[in-house]
């Protein structure tokens, strides 16, 4: 349960500052590595960094953290998806395909012993 | 011409922000060895004590947390140049820095075997198509 909300926070982090930074694109205003600092959702997104980490904690006092770092991977598989569905990025299967390899791969380096 | 140098600007930045990211974690593993494990970190003042006050006697989780900082003003200019679903796969390209730091890296000396550089190769493989689709 903590992992699926670990899992959708990652995500969410990610989803916040590509918006976020998207939008400091169009503001154009103050110094480009400034700049982000000034974005509310660049803001939001590194908050629900921060909350992911607090919420990190409780799970690895859980559940070893071999066990349970490889599920993050699957944030990846969210963020992409989100990027086609939303932001109208085009996802082809090689693209896919990629992401599946990196899960996968992922798995393999924490659960090999 | 104009395109392809900020293609190139874009792949650097992102190899930066993902080194530095492997960087920050194994100093803060480097600094966390040196401190020890947390006694029951699910106890709340244990995790607030041993999680985040006393470790920064340690000049290790120090560095690696400036170390992350950085890293993470770099991502935002990654962001704000690459697709989302390029750019985010492409951080675990980290994992690969980071096992490979930690194998190598004496102090920390942690085994290599094949089981995880068959892993290593896989994401290796999947970061290569993922960075070199189109679409």
């Amino acid at each position: 349960m903590f992992l699926v909300l670990a899992v959708g926070l990652a995500s969410l982090a990610q989803i916040l500052l590509k918006h976020g930074m998207n939008q400091a694109a169009v503001a154009d205003a103050g110094h480009v590595w400034l700049r982000p600092l000034r974005q509310p959702l660049v803001l939001a997104g590194m908050s629900t960094q921060v909350l992911l980490t607090c919420l990190w904690l409780v799970v690895l006092s859980h559940i070893d953290v071999s066990l349970a770092f490889p599920v993050l991977a699957l944030s990846y598989v969210v963020v992409v998806a989100y990027s086609a569905l939303y932001i109208g990025e085009t996802v082809g299967k090689r693209r896919w395909c990629g992401v599946a390899l990196i899960v996968l791969g992922v798995g393999v380096l924490a659960y090999a012993a | 011409m104009r395109l392809e140098k900020r293609a190139l600007n874009s792949a650097g930045l992102l190899v930066l922000s993902v080194s530095l990211m492997a960087a920050g974690q194994l100093c803060m593993r480097r600094g966390m060895l040196a401190f020890g494990p947390i006694e029951s970190p699910a106890a709340f003042g244990n995790l607030v004590w041993g999680g985040i006050i006393a470790p920064m006697s340690i000049p290790f989780v120090w560095l690696g947390m400036i170390v992350y900082a950085l890293a993470i003003m770099v991502w935002l200019q990654v962001l704000s140049r690459m697709d989302l679903s390029i750019a985010f796969p492409l951080m675990s390209l980290s994992y690969v820095l980071v096992y490979l730091g930690a194998a190598l890296w004496p102090a920390l000396d942690e085994a290599i075997t094949v089981g995880r550089l068959a892993g290593t190769g896989l994401i290796m493989c999947g970061v290569a198509m993922v960075a070199g689709s189109r679409r």
